[in-house]
C-alpha cells in the first residue's frame, strides 16, 4: 500500500479521486447530467484541498 | 513525520487531468449522440477510449509523475491480427473502461491493439487485474490469436526517454514481469 505522508490532514483529495470514480462510473452509463454534476462538485473540493494544502505548508515552513 | 507535499501536489495534479479527461469523453460522447461528431482533435476513438497518440501522451505524462514519486505504474496491452469490427470494438472499449476506473488510470489504442495503464499498481496487485483483461479481450475477439504484455514497474528516466510499451507475449508463455528496487 503506498502512503502519502500528511494526506490525512487532507481528506479532500482522497474525496475527490472518489467523486472523480463515480463520475466516471456515471459517464460510462451515459448518464452524462450525473457525471458533469459529480465533476463539479470534485473541481469544488479540489479547490479545498488545493486551500488546505497551501495552509498546510504555511504552518510547516 | 513530515508531509509528502510533492506526493499531495501530484495527486492534485492527477485528478486535474482526469477531471479534463471525464469532461472531454461528456463531450465527446453526447457530440456522438447529437450527429456531431468533433473529431478534430482525435482524443477519443468513436469507443470512447483514447486515441492511440492520445493515449501514448497520457501515458507518458503518468509515468513522469510515477517517475517523480517512485510509485509503479502497470500497463496492459493486447494486439491482435486484425482490427475489430465496430459493434465489438464498442463493446471492449466498455468493458475496458470499467477496469480503468481510478484517478489517473487510462484506456486507449495501442498499435494493433488496445492498452490499460494503471498508476500505483504493482506486480502482485496486476497480475489478477492482467488476467481480467485477457479474459475481457477474449470473450470479444473469440478465436483470433492474441498477444498479450503485462508490466509493472517504477519508471526510469530511461523508460520516459526510450518510451516503449511493454513487451508482449503469447499467452501460453509465462508473464513479463520486471521487478525493480523502489
Amino acid at each position: 500500500m503506498i502512503v502519502i505522508a500528511g494526506l490525512e490532514t487532507i481528506p479532500e483529495i482522497g474525496k475527490r479521486h472518489e467523486l472523480l470514480a463515480r463520475a466516471r462510473l456515471a459517464a460510462n452509463a451515459h448518464d452524462f447530467a450525473r457525471a458533469r454534476q459529480l465533476c463539479d462538485e470534485a473541481d469544488r473540493v479540489a479547490s479545498l484541498a488545493r486551500t488546505r494544502l497551501a495552509a498546510r505548508r504555511e504552518r510547516e515552513a | 513525520m513530515t508531509t509528502d507535499y510533492e506526493r499531495l501536489s501530484i495527486a492534485l495534479e492527477r485528478g486535474d487531468d482526469d477531471t479534463a479527461m471525464i469532461r472531454a469523453f461528456i463531450d465527446h460522447e453526447v457530440s456522438i449522440a447529437n450527429g456531431t461528431a468533433a473529431t478534430a482533435d482525435n482524443q477519443f476513438t468513436q469507443g470512447g477510449i483514447l486515441s492511440a497518440d492520445a493515449f501514448a501522451s497520457a501515458l507518458q505524462r503518468e509515468s513522469a509523475r510515477c517517475l517523480r514519486t517512485r510509485d509503479p505504474i502497470a500497463v496492459l496491452v493486447v494486439t491482435l491480427e486484425r482490427e475489430l469490427e465496430a459493434e465489438e470494438d464498442l463493446r471492449l472499449a466498455m468493458q475496458l473502461r470499467e477496469l480503468a476506473g481510478n484517478t489517473g488510470d487510462l484506456v486507449g489504442r495501442a498499435e494493433n491493439g488496445y492498452a490499460v495503464a494503471l498508476p500505483w499498481i504493482d506486480d502482485r496487485e496486476m497480475r489478477p487485474l492482467a488476467r481480467t483483461f485477457e479474459a475481457m479481450v477474449r470473450s470479444i475477439v473469440r478465436d483470433q490469436p492474441i498477444r498479450v504484455g503485462a508490466i509493472s514497474a517504477v519508471p526510469t528516466q530511461e523508460d520516459l526517454e526510450s518510451f516503449a510499451m511493454p513487451a508482449l507475449r503469447r499467452p501460453t508463455q509465462p508473464a513479463v514481469t520486471r521487478s525493480r528496487g523502489r
